[in-house]
């Protein structure tokens, strides 16, 4: 473990020195993510997602449920899940995935997505934004297509999971559906240097952010993430808005405040291009 | 320029994504091992008398074979399901294949979150049916974080069972610093070219002398706890017969992983 050690703070020497040396005698841009296929472009020009088409092609959207109360307290507190799935039941079969933010994770309790999972004939997931203890905060995901892979990006004061899912569209499309709670930009700096590619190909982020940063962060992204599309709701009032950020060939068509139980849920329908 | 973006990113990789790992000392579990014996059929397909059962041990992670997941043998239900709702715990179901318009497959449960997991599918040429293995990660309350698999190899023959194995290890030994437990039936006594196979990479934890079939008489071993790296050691290790169950002895076993 000591050489591991040794060798990192090697490498990190190397790479320092290298990286001023060049910086030194280059004129080129800062480095950047890989802007992969598509538009491309030089990474310090803003980057503009093209126009969608106008018209709705409603047999590849993909529905998706955001129970959130967009704040800092728990999600379900008095409310039963078993009446949540109650209200679920019927509807499930159009909906992709069922996102219950901070329903949170108490040693020993009873598990909320687990048991609408079970009620509702589904597979239930749980995101842990935090360092595993007796309660962790998250967000419990509960959806029929079983994951293929649940992928992680578990960096610095990043912890974001995402469940890999065929989306039964027209095209089946397998997408990866990545979920937390950003409070600050470095987060998204981490997503977008651990998962530039995804986030222009097949990874779509449904969370929630942190409202005062969320301007910041979509600044940002422009210039340093390219085939992406962004968009928020919420309120000026709420702690958080809800953020849906997807890879150029998808376009989120509405986000639709509502209530599922006396939950406030969020219907998010995402078009694939 | 290029070479210098090469750079930082394999700096910013090495350095960030394995820190936590990296920074590992020892951590410790409890895990069992149930097959399901078709599904839970010696059961009657209730979740209630394995939930009594695994709660008595307490463990961290069980991982279950021959797991159905709506199947009509089971009574078209989420069995897996029901066992985790009933422990307040994680499932995480990585199916075979579709049997009995549901599924056939292996599962892993956890009494902590699951932030990552994956499968490998292993159908080698002349196997009667695909093989999945199963896995998640989970960080412990200690902040280690430890990676567990359910593992069911072909019944068919020894190469097989080997081809299941190199394939399985194709994907888990990518990461190796990443404590590894994967535990299951591996079809194969303990002198087996399977288990020798198995044992290049993988430390057997346990013993080969406890049997582990048939449940109703033991008299020989089929199911197998290894971890990787080789730095495990076992403190308690338990085969209990439980005939209601299954066809096979369940596994109980007490795991801590030293780094070097």
């Amino acid at each position: 473990m000591k050489l591991k050690r040794s060798f990192i703070w090697l490498f990190g020497a190397v790479a320092l020195l290298a990286a001023c040396g060049e910086s030194s005698s280059s004129e080129e841009p800062a480095p950047g993510p890989d802007p992969g296929d598509g538009d491309g472009g030089n990474e310090n020009t803003e980057y503009v997602a093209p126009e969608p088409p106008e018209e709705v092609n409603s047999s590849n959207l993909l529905q998706l449920r955001v129970l959130t109360t967009l704040s800092d307290e728990t999600l379900f507190g008095n409310v039963d899940p078993a009446d949540v799935a109650d209200w679920i039941s019927p509807s499930t079969e159009e909906v992709l995935m069922y996102l219950f933010e901070r329903a949170d994770f108490r040693l020993g309790e009873p598990l909320p997505q687990v048991e609408i999972g079970l009620a509702t004939r589904s597979f239930s997931y749980f995101v842990q934004t935090e360092e595993t203890s007796d309660h962790v905060q998250g967000t419990g995901i509960v959806t029929r297509n079983q994951a293929s892979e649940i992928d992680a990006v578990w960096e610095g004061p990043l912890k974001i999971s995402g469940c890999t899912v065929s989306a039964p569209l027209s095209q089946p499309a397998t997408v990866t559906l990545y979920t937390t709670r950003f409070d600050t930009q470095e987060q998204i700096e981490t997503l977008v240097a651990g998962r530039s590619s995804q986030l222009q190909t097949s990874g779509i982020v449904v969370g929630s952010i942190r409202e005062s940063i969320k301007e910041e962060v979509a600044e940002w992204l422009k210039y340093n993430l390219r085939n992406y599309r962004i968009a928020f709701a919420g309120s000026k009032s709420s702690d958080y808005d809800l953020l849906v950020l997807t890879p150029v060939g998808y376009v989120c068509r509405t986000i639709d405040p509502g209530t599922l139980a006396t939950l406030p849920c969020y219907s998010v329908s995402i078009e694939k291009l | 320029m290029k070479r210098l973006i090469g750079i930082l990113s394999a700096f910013v990789c090495f350095t960030a994504l394995p820190q936590t790992i990296l920074a590992q000392k020892s951590l410790s579990l409890r895990l069992m091992s149930i097959n399901m014996k078709e599904g839970g059929s010696y059961a009657g397909y209730k979740a209630q008398p394995y939930v009594d059962f695994i709660r008595q041990y307490d463990p961290d992670v069980i991982v279950l074979q021959e797991m159905d997941n709506f199947t009509t043998r089971n009574g078209n239900k989420d069995l897996l399901t029901e066992i985790a709702s009933g422990l307040n715990m994680f499932p995480y179901y990585s199916q075979s294949f579709v049997y009995q318009g549901g599924g056939f497959g292996v599962a892993v449960i956890s009494k902590y979150p699951y932030y990552r997991a994956g499968k490998v599918i292993s159908e080698p040429d002349g196997a009667k049916e695909p093989r999945a293995c199963g896995w998640i990660y989970v960080q412990l309350p200690d902040g280690n974080t430890v990676r567990v698999a359910s593992v069911h190899l072909a019944v068919e023959s020894e190469d097989l069972r080997v081809k299941n194995i190199a394939d399985y290890n194709s994907e888990l030994l990518k990461e190796p610093d990443v404590p590894t437990l994967i535990a299951g039936d591996f079809n194969a006594t303990p002198e087996s070219n399977t288990v020798a196979y198995a044992r290049i990479n993988w430390q057997n934890l346990g013993g080969t002398t406890d049997f582990t079939i048939p449940s109703s008489g033991p008299n020989r071993r089929l199911d197998y706890i290894m971890g990787f790296p080789k730095n495990w050691s076992c403190s308690l290790f338990k085969v209990d017969a439980q005939p209601g169950l299954s066809d096979h002895c369940c596994l109980i076993a007490d795991l801590t992983y030293e780094s070097e």
